[in-house]
């Protein structure tokens, strides 16, 4: 084959549908991207696919919904006594039994949940709201103010909070709110720390700054741009605070010094049924169930939280 | 090391003192003294005198003065409720029990930790790792009162395997120690477990492979040397942790130790002994913190250069 008769070939190839445009969607065939998702999303996504953080998600919703509107589905009150049908075993009538005094256990199951878990997400939120701001000025001043700062939280740190728990029930009585005021004074350190620790990292990039350049006041720096970057782990902290808050309550209530009757919580419930655990373990398995499957739950939503905003982290 | 060591020991006396300042005041400020809720028993002589013993009729700032002048001599004082036994002698009689039960138990957490992390970490078979996670997952998910009120229900009350009550034979050993040393364990699994792989991983140990070092000797020497710092360091919070459990350990199985007698006393509202015992328990928890600290810190040059 000539030279010639290559190039005669080659234009009869080129047709004029070539120099068409191209449709719009075409016009990105080649870039290479994935969906562009938002933040929340994203962290759904990643959190969605640990199939046991999703199940605990489940369970506390379920719970949450159960425990609020308890009133509404259920027949029974709190405190109903049926003195003829007493320490009753499960039944269609009274799903978890009747207690000594003929009380639902179901119905007491859940007004108890009703006070664990306020305690539990409420001194999570307290916490928060301490743990960011002490820990954003100690990490964002740094200096000898962050060093006197840092030494007060170790003093806290160094000793067992529960004691601290113990004498601030002692002196505010037994009830739910100076409950709520101990665990919310004794356990937002390590939110401290750990924003304390992230604003320190954030606060040296170019964003912050930049932020100062063009005259952000301090406060608007440290909340605007610091903290909400450091959204992921403080999130992640704050799912592992709920647990730890309803073990401390529960803990002391069923030790016999936190709650007490009337305002009887998951930890209360158990504690009553310690005299009766050898004639009516059945009673005993309700209250230890909802403690263990809540804390249970919510640590496996920590871990997913945890894959969620933090990928990189190791899993260990 | 010195400046290190000197350091953290000013810290420790500081966190003492803030701890029994704290501890004083709290116990001032609660309404009313324990004499007058139903003082009709007493008689107002009686009651003038006892006011006196106690030293309530003094200014706070000199029962505050007074009663840390006689805590630096190791006097607490005497028990409200327990007129004539003094704090000392409570702790004397009831620190000992608490003191073999922990040891126990720091023990086995130490022991059965360590071991299942490393398992863990160096097994290759799945079901070794998924029963591992199991038992981990439960042990920290499910506080350990629960666990020891689940024991005595299965093993003592259904299978009536071990007793239920006191601690005067090593079988009345078995279920506090587990009640206590299941959640540590876990945690101890946990921080093994992630540390060892991360140090399998390090270009030291392929050194020590390539050079035909036996396998156990790589673990053992070169693996786990690095990887156990971090458990060290957790021996401070265990002790903590140790500490609060046997509060209510104790109260279940009915042991006479030092954790069941503070709640006895907060039960009671015996203010000194609250006092007494709080400061006491705080400060040994101090004190263990700082000796994790200084061991940590003697093994691994690293810490007392950043501290």
């Amino acid at each position: 084959m000539t030279q010639e008769s290559k190039i005669n070939l080659a234009a009869n190839e080129i047709d004029q549908s070539m120099f068409e445009p191209l449709a719009q969607e075409d016009k990105n065939a080649e870039y290479i991207a994935v969906e562009v998702k938002t933040f929340a999303k994203d962290s759904w996504d990643r959190f969605r696919k640990n199939k046991l953080a999703l199940a605990g998600f489940i369970f506390i919703a379920t719970l949450v919904a159960l425990v609020v509107l308890v009133p509404i589905l259920s027949p029974y009150t709190y405190d109903g006594m049926e003195m003829e049908n007493r320490n009753a075993l499960p039944s269609l009538k009274h799903i978890f039994g009747t207690d000594r005094f003929g009380r639902d256990i179901f119905v007491r199951i859940m007004y108890g949940g009703r006070i664990s878990l306020a305690i539990g997400f409420a001194s999570a939120g307290i916490n928060l709201i301490i743990g960011v701001v002490y820990g954003s000025i100690a990490g964002y001043y740094g200096g000898t103010l962050d060093a006197v700062m840092m030494r007060a939280v170790d003093i806290i740190y160094s000793v067992p909070s529960m004691l601290y728990v113990i004498l601030i029930l002692m002196v505010f009585g037994n009830n739910v709110w100076s409950m709520l005021l101990a665990i919310s004074l004794t356990s937002w350190v390590s939110m401290a720390r750990q924003v304390r620790a992230q604003v320190m990292s954030l606060k040296e990039q170019e964003f912050a700054l930049a932020a100062m350049v063009i005259g952000a006041s301090k406060s608007r720096i440290m909340f605007k741009h610091l903290v909400i970057n450091a959204i992921g782990p403080i999130i992640v902290c704050l799912t592992s605070m709920v647990p730890g808050a309803i073990f401390t309550e529960s803990f002391l209530s069923f030790v016999g010094i936190g709650l007490s009757a009337p305002s009887s919580s998951w930890g209360t419930l158990a504690n009553e049924t310690r005299q009766i655990y050898s004639t009516y373990p059945i009673q005993v398995i309700w209250p230890v169930c909802a403690i263990c499957l809540t804390i249970l739950s919510l640590n496996f939503i920590g871990d997913g939280v945890g894959e969620a905003f933090q990928p990189k982290r190791k899993d260990n | 090391m010195v400046k290190y060591t000197a350091k953290r020991i000013l810290q420790g006396l500081f966190a003492m003192f803030i701890l029994t300042t704290i501890t004083f005041f709290m116990m001032k400020i609660i309404p009313g003294n324990p004499f007058n809720k139903d003082n009709k028993v007493i008689p107002a002589k009686q009651m003038a005198a006892l006011v006196e013993k106690y030293g309530l009729d003094k200014t706070i700032m000199e029962q505050y003065t007074d009663y840390m002048k006689n805590l630096l001599k190791g006097d607490m004082g005497i028990s409200y409720n327990k007129v004539d036994m003094t704090i000392s002698s409570i702790i004397k009689r009831t620190a000992p029990v608490t003191a073999k039960l922990g040891m126990v138990a720091f023990g086995v957490s130490l022991v059965a930790g360590v071991t299942l992390g490393i398992v863990s970490a160096l097994s290759k078979k799945r079901w070794v790792n998924n029963i591992i996670t199991v038992i981990v997952t439960i042990g920290v998910s499910v506080p350990s009162f629960l666990i020891g009120i689940g024991m005595m229900i299965l093993f003592g009350v259904k299978l009536k395997l071990f007793p239920l009550i006191g601690l005067t034979s090593p079988r009345h050993f078995v279920l506090p120690t587990i009640a206590l040393s299941l959640s540590p364990i876990s945690y101890i699994t946990r921080l093994t477990r992630s540390s060892l792989r991360d140090v399998m991983n390090q270009d030291y140990i392929t050194l020590a492979r390539s050079k035909g070092t036996k396998n156990i000797k790589v673990i053992v020497m070169h693996g786990l040397k690095n990887a156990l710092l971090p458990v060290i360091t957790y021996c401070g919070p265990l002790i903590s942790g140790l500490v609060t459990g046997s509060f209510v350990t104790e109260s279940l199985f009915s042991i006479p130790g030092i954790g069941a007698q503070f709640v006895n006393s907060v039960n009671n509202r015996d203010y000194t002994l609250i006092m007494g015992l709080t400061i006491f328990l705080g400060l040994l928890v101090i004190v263990f913190n700082m000796l994790a600290d200084f061991v940590s810190a003697a093994v691994d040059p690293r810490i007392k250069l950043k501290g």
